[in-house]
């Protein structure tokens, strides 16, 4: 009996000590991520912690490039990509690619459906997949795939006042950080590469440039003897870093189109450390603006961020890029330039979309989305009182809508009009709907919810009805910029 | 011919097999239990005694669209950080039983309420955001509801700022900026003009 209560006892313990082994590769794997930077996309993968290693599960990163994973027995399973095939053992070190067998550094797990794989052995899988080795940089957990490193240069230029002038094969939008004579560069989602962790500046102006790389992500940190400025310029491949004037004034975007100096201050919210509003358009690169009066369209949503999921195939982010598509060429036979945020099923953050719309200066900004409960639209615009501005005036980032609050609400209620016109209801509310109160132009955020109410997703998704509303908008737009150049 | 001892023996140490899986198969279904409890993460706070007073509520109904403000009664602190939690503990208890005009998740709940003068800031649980409906005006439709009670029953709350798990958060549910400081008169302007 005693012996019996022992083994329970001992049977308890090791369980605990199992839960807490488990509970703590659980926590201290949750924020563990590895980038993954492929010719014109980066996709970031949970790292997990398993026997003191990091593991990703590979069949996620092989399904970005097209590769597919068959369950062929209980304790094993099959990944192909093109012609290639590698069978994956749960537990074992070897994987078999035909004749070849390549030795992981550490066993392969198969669980929950994934194949879990040992972070070190990933280039020299992806190298049998792919023919080419991509380049892992393990402590920064940055996986760089053949030909995708953007490799900057510094260089010091001394003169009356010396400038650090940064350059990139490509454009970048680091978010920018300043404190004190420290300016932080923190790229977010650029495969940056640099040839040093540090320089030290015989300068009197700059002290130093350190690069550093953690989590998916890489800094710069110039260390000045003053505050310090980051000027884009070269569409976002050049950074020059010059002593900041004394009084730096904020962003405040005109309604109307002129040549976008690409220079600004930096000032990021030091109150919203988790925002990372871009200086700069991030999506600059991609993102061709007319140097006229256009509207900024944003389908909201994206890449990971499916929104509303309303049924298995139907989601908030498909919906708002069709209402988004319509919405332009609407716009367009309307005789109104229009460019949308994105076109494809790309994720971009909040920061970064509220970012390139008021770099580039766009006439109005409308951001689409969709979702229940009720019928036909809801528009909103920021919840900010209107502050009657002036130039030079500072305006922190999370207010930047408030100069434009009174001409977005001659849009909402444009929209809200033109909408009755072609019998859809709507309702018209602020809300701080992300990221419209730190847009700088005209902006609302429409809602599109099903025609009759309820939950009609299939004809909130039908061409006509969307096609009805987003012409609505169009000619809402075409409404309102009348109204504000009137009342100019 | 096996001795009766150690059949006796065999059949013990078969009935201590079986009897050891069905006690680790109640000790795993018991983990399951456990663990599904241990997400609900709801501090534990003393409960409040005492004479019930009034409390104000503004609850959402999602398919009427609109936010009606009602009275109920409810025992408060004396304190206005335990004044602010219980009362957003009686509408968020409006919102997690079934039938409900507006649905919470199952463990939201608040975690903590400080005040910085006149911003009172809510730490939320998890559940808060992560089992949170998307949907511009639903979480719009909480945040609102929210605010609104807490400006009914605290008149000390001028904003209000929302923290999930002790963490500044950037949305809701994909939506509503949680990043943002609510001004309470703004809320209180949008609740009046969403029932007019």
């Amino acid at each position: 009996m005693r012996s019996t209560r022992r083994t329970w006892a001992i049977a308890i313990v090791l369980s605990a000590l199992s839960a807490g082994v488990l509970h703590f590769h659980l926590y201290s794997a949750e924020d563990k991520r590895l980038a993954v930077y492929a010719p014109g996309a980066r996709w970031v993968l949970n790292v997990s912690d398993i026997e003191g290693r990091p593991y990703i599960a590979f069949d996620e990163l092989l399904g970005h490039l097209g590769g597919t994973l068959v369950r062929a027995g209980k304790d094993s399973a099959r990944l192909k990509l093109d012609r290639n095939t590698g069978e994956f053992t749960d537990g074992s070190d070897r994987v078999r690619f035909g004749r070849v067998i390549l030795r992981t550094q550490g066993n392969v797990f198969l669980r929950d459906g994934h194949a879990l794989v040992p972070l070190t052995s990933t280039p020299s899988l992806l190298k049998i997949y792919l023919g080419s080795e991509p380049e892992l940089h393990l402590s920064g957990r940055r996986l760089f795939l053949p030909g995708t490193q953007a490799q900057a240069a510094a260089e010091l230029k001394k003169g009356d006042s010396s400038a650090l002038v940064l350059s990139f094969p490509n454009s970048v939008a680091p978010s920018v950080h300043s404190e004190g004579g420290k300016l932080r560069l923190s790229f977010h989602r650029e495969p940056v590469v640099f040839y040093a962790d540090k320089i030290d500046y015989p300068d009197k102006l700059f002290q130093s440039l350190s690069f550093s790389e953690n989590n998916g992500e890489a800094e710069m940190v110039i260390q000045g003897a003053t505050p310090l400025l980051a000027n884009f310029s070269d569409n976002g491949r050049t950074i020059t870093i010059t002593p900041a004037p004394a009084a730096p004034v904020v962003a405040q975007a005109p309604t109307t189109a002129s040549p976008s100096p690409e220079t600004q201050p930096t000032q990021p919210p030091e109150s919203a450390p988790n925002t990372t509003p871009p200086t700069t358009p991030s999506l600059g690169s991609r993102l061709e603006t007319p140097t006229h009066f256009f509207v900024a369209i944003d389908p909201s949503h994206g890449g990971d961020d499916d929104g509303v999921r309303f049924s298995d195939k139907l989601v908030e982010k498909d919906i708002t890029l069709a209402l988004a598509r319509r919405l332009k060429q609407n716009l367009e036979d309307e005789g109104i330039s229009a460019v949308l945020l994105r076109d494809t099923d790309a994720s971009i953050p909040l920061g970064e979309r509220a970012g390139v719309v008021n770099a580039r200066h766009a006439g109005m900004y409308i951001s689409l989305h969709a979702g229940g409960p009720g019928k036909g639209a809801r528009i909103y615009t920021a919840l900010l009182s209107p502050e009657v501005g002036t130039d030079n005036v500072f305006i922190p980032w999370e207010r930047g809508q408030s100069l434009a609050l009174s001409r977005s609400i001659i849009l909402a209620n444009s929209v809200a009009a033109s909408l009755g016109e072609k019998k859809i209801d709507s309702q018209l509310m602020p809300a701080a709907v992300a990221p419209l109160s730190s847009i700088a132009v005209p902006a609302v955020a429409v809602e599109v919810a099903p025609p009759k109410g309820g939950a009609n997703w299939d004809a909130m998704a039908a061409p006509a009805y969307q096609n009805t509303a987003m012409q609505a908008v169009a000619r809402a737009v075409v409404t309102a910029r009348k109204h504000m150049q009137e009342g100019r | 011919m096996i001795p009766r001892h150690l059949q006796i023996a065999f059949a013990l140490l078969l009935i201590a097999l079986v009897g050891g899986g069905v006690y680790m198969y109640q000790l795993k279904r018991r983990d399951e239990r456990n663990l599904a409890h241990s997400s609900e993460s709801r501090p534990v706070s003393a409960p409040v005694n005492g004479p019930k007073t009034l409390v104000k509520l503004a609850i959402a109904y999602d398919d009427d669209g609109v936010i009606t403000r009602r009275e109920t009664a409810a025992a408060l602190p004396e304190d206005e950080a335990g004044r602010a939690r219980e009362v957003l503990r009686s509408v968020i208890a409006e919102y997690t039983r079934k039938p409900a005009p507006h649905v919470l998740a199952e463990g939201t709940d608040v975690r903590a309420v400080y005040f910085i003068d006149g911003l009172c800031v809510v730490d939320m649980t998890p559940q808060f955001a992560g089992g949170h409906r998307s949907g511009v005006l639903l979480e719009e439709f909480t945040v609102l509801s929210l605010v609104e009670t807490l400006s009914m029953n605290v008149p000390a709350v001028k904003s209000v700022k929302f923290l999930v798990d002790g963490k500044d958060r950037e949305t809701l549910a994909g939506h509503a900026d949680l990043q943002t400081i609510y001004d309470v008169q703004a809320v209180h302007a949008i609740v009046d003009g969403l029932n007019r």
